[in-house]
C-alpha cells in the first residue's frame, strides 16, 4: 500500500517533474552552449566571389562591381529595390538574381546550404548569422541625415569585401568633383534667396512626410535649398493645413518617402495636385512649381543621388543655373556604368512628361537641349 | 470516446503528451531548410561534449543541429509550455474562459519594452532584457492601480489591466509612427510579427529560468487555484485567502509571458486556446488541467514552429501561422464538443 | 449548560462615511443548537453574518468564536463544469498543504460527507447539473468535510421548492440533533425559523433587536414590526398534536372589491 501511495504520488509529481527536466536540459545546455570556432582565414574570404546581400545596397554593388555575377542571392527587397528604374535597364540581370529569404528574418540554414563566402547584413539581423561563425560577415548600418556620407561609406564596404577599392577611389572622385562643381556653381549664384522646399509623398489626398533623418532631405540642402520636412521628428502623415500654413515654395514628390518601389507609388502627378481643390491656396501650386523628383535608389547608394542634387539646383534657381541636367546623366551613366542612355530613358528618368506642366520644366526636355 | 477516455485517465495523460513531446522534439531537429539526415543527427549529437562544446564552421550539420536547431526547439518548447500554463492560470484566476496570459497589460508592456530597446539600438540581450523588465513593470503598475483605486478582486485587476495595457498600446503606436521607416522600422514590424528565427542560447536561458521558477510555483498551487470559482468570502471561509494567492500567481504568469514576449515577440493564442482545449479533455478541475494544458501548448506550439520554418519556401512569422492554423482547429473542434469544460448557460 | 460556541457583544457596524448597519447586538449562540436571524432586506444580515464568520471587521463590540466555523453560502453558480466531488473537494483545502493535491483520505473524507447527505451518487455529476436542492445538500458536504463545528448558513432555502426546503430544514434538524453541529442560519421565512430553531435574533432595527428562544420571540407583533407586513400565529392539529405555523396576510385590494 505505501507502494501505492508512492506510485500515485509519483504519477501526480511527474508532469512537474517532466518540465522540470526539460528546463533544467536547457538551462544546462545554454550556461555552457555549443559555439563554433571562429574561422582561422575569415578576412582572407575577401575578395568575395560568392556573396550574399540582404540588406538594400543591391544598387550600390551593382554601381561598384558591375554586373552582379558574383552575387549567390539577395533579399526580395533588395532585389526589388537595385533591379528598379534606370538600374534595372543597366543590369538587366539584377531581376533574376535568386531571392534568399525575406528582408528581415534570417533563413540561417539556407545561408549555409549556400556556403556563402562573404555575407551582408543589416546590424540588426546579424545576431543569429554571428552564432553561426560564418566567415566574411559584413554588418551594414546606415548613416541617417547625411546621404553623401553613407553613400561613400556603402561603397567602400563593398569595394573592401569584394577587392576593388580602386574602383570605389574612381566613384569618390566621381562624387567629389559632381559635389564640388555644383557648390561652386551655387556660390558662383548673386543674391540667391534659397527657396523653401517641402519633400514629401502624395498619395491620393494623404500626405506623408520623411523626417528629418531621411537622407534626401542633405540633398536639399546641397542644392541650396530649405528643407522644411527636417523640422518634422517623425515620419508620417501630414494635414494639408500643415502644408499650407509651412506654404513651401516648390514641392517635391517622392514616392520612396514610403518606401515602395511598386509603380503605382508613382500615380500621383504634379497635374493631380494642381487639381486638387484643397491645395489651390499653396503658393507651390499657383505657381506651378511641385515636381516628381527623378527616380532614385532606396538608400541612395547609387549615383542617382548627386545627380539628383544638380537637378534640384537647376529646379530651385531655374534662372541662374545653366541646363545641366541631361547632359550630366548621360555623361554619368557613360563615365561610371558604359552605359548609352537613350532620350526616352533620360525622359523617363526625369519625368518629362509628368512634369511638363510644371513652371520652367522645359529646360530638362530633350528639344530644349539643341 | 476519446474524451471519456481522457478524463478518466486524466492522471497519466500528462505523461503521455510527454512523451509526444519528446518524440515531436526529435523530428524537429530532422525539420528544415539544410538537409540533415538521421545518422548525421545522431552523430552530432553522440559527438558533442555536453557543456561547452565548440565545433568547426565548416562542420555544417553539427552548426545545423547544434546552433540553429537545437536551441530553436528548447526555447519553442518552453514557451509553449509557458504560455499554456500561464493562460490556464489566468482563466481560472479570473474564472473566466475568455482572458489569455495578457490581460493585465504584461504581453503589451514586454512589447513595448523590446521595441523601445530596438528603437535605441540596443543589443539582442538589451532588447531581452527590457521587454522582460517593461513586462514586469505593467504588472507593477496594474498592481498599483488597483490598490490606488482601493478595490480588490477580480473585476478591479482586469479594469487595471486594461487600462496598462491600452495605454502601453498606444505608446507602441507611437514609437511606430517615431521610428525610422528605413532602419528601425522594419525591425520593430518584424519583431512584433513573432518569430523564434533568431534563436540563440542565451534566449533559451532566459525562457528556461523563468520556466523553472514561474512553472514548478504553478504547479505548486496548481489545486488552490480551483478556489478562485467561489466567492472571496467563501474561499476565506475554506482556509484561503484569494488576494495574496491572485497576487502570486499572476507574477507567475507574467514571468513566463514576459520572457516569452522578450525572446519571440507577440505569440497569440497559444494562451486563450490551449487551456480550453485541455479543459475538453481533461475537465476543469485545475490540478489536472495545468499538467495537461502545459504540455499540449509545448506539442502545438512545436508544431506550429516546424510548419512556419518548413511549411513555405520562405518563413512564416509565427504570429500569423497560430492565427490561420488555431483557429479552424479549435471552430471545428468547439463545434464537435460545444464547449465542454465549461457551463453553457 | 452547554458551553457556548460563539458570543458577540455590543456588536456595530458601520460602512465608511455611511450610517450605522446596526449597533449594539449582543447574544450568545450555544454549542449544538440550532440559531435563526431574521431581518427584512438591508437591515444588516449579510454583514452580521460577515462579522461571525471573521471575514469582516465590526467597527465596534466583538467577537469570541470558541468552534471552528464552517460557511453554506447561498447555492452560487461556477464558471466550470466541476464535479460535485471536486466542489466537494474544495471544502478540504484548510485541511491540505499549501502545495498539496487532495490525496486518498481527502478524497474519502468527501465521499463520506456526501454520503452523510445521501448524495454519494451523484460524485461524478457536474454540479451545475445537479437540482438547487442537491446543490445546496453539496455544498453543506463541503462545510462538513472541512470539519467544521458550527456551521453558518446564509439564507439556505432562498431559492428552493417547498419539497427541497422540507428536506433543508429537516438536514439542519438532524446536524443539531443527532451531529451535535452548532447551526446559524439567516433567513426570510420566520416559520422556517419557528420550524426548527431553537433561538432566535430579529434585527429590528439599527439598535434594536429581539433574541431569545424561537418560540418566544416569533410573536405576530414582533414579526409584524419587523417585516411591516401581517403575520399571523396559526395553530393547527396535525398527526394527534398541535403545531404551530406563521403565515403572511397580505394586504388586497380584492378584499374590497369582493365587500362592494
Amino acid at each position: 500500500m505505501k507502494i501505492g501511495t508512492l506510485a500515485q504520488r509519483g504519477v501526480e509529481l511527474s508532469p512537474m517533474l517532466l518540465m522540470g527536466a526539460i528546463c533544467l536540459v536547457a538551462l544546462g545546455v545554454s550556461i555552457a552552449p555549443p559555439s563554433v570556432e571562429p574561422p582561422a582565414n575569415a578576412k582572407a574570404a575577401f575578395p568575395a566571389n560568392r556573396a550574399v546581400m540582404l540588406p538594400v545596397i543591391l544598387s550600390a554593388y551593382t554601381t561598384v562591381n558591375g554586373s552582379p555575377s558574383r552575387l549567390l542571392g539577395v533579399s526580395n527587397i533588395a532585389r526589388e529595390w537595385g533591379s528598379y528604374g534606370l538600374l534595372g535597364h543597366v543590369f538587366p540581370t539584377t531581376a533574376r538574381l535568386p531571392v534568399i529569404g525575406r528582408y528581415i528574418i534570417p533563413e540561417p540554414e539556407r545561408l549555409l546550404a549556400l556556403h556563402p563566402d562573404a555575407l551582408f547584413v543589416q546590424k540588426q539581423q546579424s545576431e543569429v548569422l554571428r552564432k553561426l561563425g560564418m566567415p566574411g560577415l559584413v554588418e551594414v548600418s546606415f548613416m541617417p541625415r547625411d546621404a553623401r556620407k553613407s553613400r561613400i561609406g556603402v561603397w567602400q564596404l563593398i569595394g573592401r569585401s569584394t577587392a576593388n577599392m580602386p574602383r570605389v577611389m574612381e566613384l569618390v572622385r566621381w562624387d567629389t568633383r559632381q559635389r564640388a562643381d555644383l557648390q561652386m556653381l551655387l556660390g558662383s549664384l548673386p543674391g540667391k534667396l534659397p527657396p523653401r522646399v517641402l519633400l514629401a509623398h502624395a498619395g491620393k489626398g494623404t500626405w506623408s512626410v520623411a523626417g528629418g533623418y531621411y537622407a534626401m532631405g542633405s540633398s536639399i540642402e546641397e542644392a541650396g535649398g530649405i528643407n522644411l520636412a527636417g523640422k518634422f521628428r517623425m515620419s508620417g502623415q501630414i494635414t494639408v493645413e500643415q502644408i499650407l500654413s509651412l506654404d513651401p515654395d516648390i514641392i517635391l514628390l517622392d514616392p520612396n518617402v514610403m518606401m515602395s518601389p511598386n509603380s503605382s507609388s508613382y500615380d500621383v502627378t504634379p497635374q493631380d495636385i494642381y487639381n486638387m481643390p484643397a491645395c489651390a491656396a499653396l503658393r507651390a501650386v499657383k505657381s506651378h512649381r511641385v515636381y516628381m523628383l527623378p527616380q532614385h535608389s532606396y538608400t541612395n547608394d547609387s549615383i542617382d543621388d548627386p545627380l539628383i542634387d544638380s537637378w534640384m539646383a537647376e529646379i530651385f534657381y531655374p534662372d541662374q543655373m545653366p541646363h545641366r541636367a541631361r547632359a550630366a546623366y548621360r555623361a554619368a551613366y557613360r563615365d561610371i556604368y558604359a552605359y548609352a542612355l537613350s532620350e526616352d530613358e533620360i525622359d523617363q528618368q526625369l519625368f518629362v512628361k509628368e512634369n511638363l506642366n510644371s513652371a520652367g520644366y522645359q529646360r530638362f526636355s530633350r528639344e530644349m537641349e539643341r | 470516446m476519446i474524451f471519456r477516455w481522457c478524463r478518466r485517465h486524466a492522471g497519466i495523460l500528462p505523461i503521455l503528451l510527454f512523451l509526444v513531446l519528446a518524440v515531436e522534439m526529435v523530428l524537429s531537429l530532422h525539420l528544415g531548410r539544410y538537409k540533415v539526415t538521421t545518422p548525421e543527427i545522431v552523430h552530432v549529437l553522440s559527438q558533442t561534449r555536453l557543456w561547452g562544446a565548440v565545433g568547426s564552421f565548416n562542420d555544417a550539420p553539427w552548426i545545423v543541429v547544434e546552433i540553429i536547431r537545437l536551441p530553436r526547439i528548447l526555447m519553442v518548447t518552453l514557451c509553449g509550455v509557458g504560455l499554456a500554463l500561464a493562460g490556464a492560470t489566468m482563466q481560472g484566476v479570473f474564472r473566466n474562459p475568455l482572458v489569455g496570459p495578457d490581460v493585465v497589460g504584461v504581453s503589451q508592456g514586454a512589447s513595448l519594452g523590446g521595441v523601445l530597446a530596438i528603437l535605441l539600438g540596443l543589443e539582442p540581450l538589451g532588447v531581452v532584457g527590457m521587454a522582460f523588465g517593461c513586462g514586469l513593470l505593467g504588472l507593477v503598475l496594474a498592481f498599483l492601480l488597483a490598490k490606488m483605486a482601493g478595490r480588490a478582486g477580480t473585476l478591479a485587476l482586469i479594469l487595471s489591466g486594461i487600462i496598462i495595457g491600452s495605454f502601453f498600446s498606444a505608446f507602441l503606436g507611437l514609437i511606430q509612427y517615431v521610428a525610422d521607416p528605413q532602419t528601425q522600422l522594419p525591425a520593430i514590424t518584424y519583431w512584433l510579427l513573432g518569430s523564434f528565427a533568431s534563436a540563440t542560447y542565451q534566449k533559451v536561458l532566459v525562457v528556461a529560468v523563468a520556466t523553472l521558477v514561474a512553472g514548478t510555483g504553478l504547479f505548486l498551487l496548481r489545486w488552490r487555484i480551483n478556489l478562485f470559482s467561489l466567492g472571496d468570502t467563501d474561499a476565506r471561509m475554506l482556509g484561503t485567502n484569494l488576494d495574496p494567492l491572485r497576487w502570486l500567481l499572476i507574477t507567475f504568469v507574467v514571468l513566463l509571458v514576459a520572457a516569452q514576449v522578450s525572446v519571440s515577440g507577440g505569440v497569440g493564442w497559444v494562451g486563450l486556446i490551449i487551456p480550453h482545449l485541455a479543459r475538453m479533455l481533461v475537465g476543469p478541475e485545475h490540478s489536472k488541467l495545468l499538467p495537461t494544458s502545459a504540455f499540449l501548448g509545448g506539442i502545438y506550439l512545436l508544431g506550429m514552429d516546424d510548419l512556419a520554418r518548413s511549411l513555405a519556401n520562405q518563413e512564416i512569422p509565427i504570429g500569423l501561422l497560430t492565427g490561420f492554423v488555431g483557429a479552424p482547429v479549435f471552430a471545428v473542434l468547439f463545434m464537435k464538443l460545444q464547449s465542454k469544460g465549461w457551463v453553457n448557460e | 449548560m452547554s458551553e457556548i460556541a460563539i458570543e458577540f457583544n455590543s456588536l456595530g457596524h458601520c460602512y465608511q462615511g455611511g450610517e450605522w448597519v446596526f449597533r449594539n447586538y449582543s447574544a450568545q449562540v450555544r454549542k449544538g443548537e440550532i440559531f435563526s436571524l431574521l431581518g427584512p432586506n438591508g437591515c444588516g444580515k449579510t454583514t452580521l453574518l460577515k462579522i461571525l464568520l471573521g471575514a469582516l471587521k465590526p467597527t465596534t463590540g466583538s467577537v469570541q468564536s470558541k468552534a471552528t466555523v464552517g460557511f453554506v453560502p447561498q447555492i452560487f453558480q461556477v464558471t466550470f463544469d466541476y464535479s460535485s466531488l471536486d466542489m466537494v473537494l474544495m471544502g478540504r483545502a484548510k485541511k491540505m498543504g499549501l502545495f498539496s493535491t487532495p490525496s486518498k483520505a481527502d478524497r474519502e473524507a468527501a465521499l463520506a460527507a456526501m454520503e452523510r447527505f445521501s448524495i454519494a451518487h451523484l460524485a461524478d455529476r457536474p454540479f451545475y447539473e445537479l437540482s438547487g436542492g442537491q446543490r445546496q445538500l453539496v455544498v453543506f458536504a463541503r462545510a462538513m468535510v472541512s470539519e467544521a463545528e458550527l456551521l453558518l448558513l446564509d439564507e439556505p432555502t432562498s431559492a428552493l421548492d417547498l419539497k427541497n426546503q422540507e428536506i433543508i430544514l429537516e438536514w439542519i434538524r438532524r446536524l443539531s440533533h443527532r451531529d451535535g453541529l452548532t447551526v446559524v442560519f439567516t433567513t426570510h421565512h420566520p416559520h422556517h425559523a419557528l420550524a426548527v430553531a431553537d433561538t432566535t435574533l430579529l434585527m429590528l432595527d439599527q439598535e434594536r433587536f429581539a433574541c431569545g428562544p424561537a418560540d418566544r420571540i416569533l410573536t405576530e407583533e414582533n414579526l409584524r414590526a419587523l417585516y411591516g407586513v401581517e403575520i399571523r400565529r396559526v395553530t393547527m392539529e396535525r398527526e394527534g398534536r398541535i403545531d404551530e405555523t406563521l403565515v403572511p396576510v397580505f394586504s388586497h385590494k380584492k378584499i374590497e372589491a369582493f365587500e362592494n
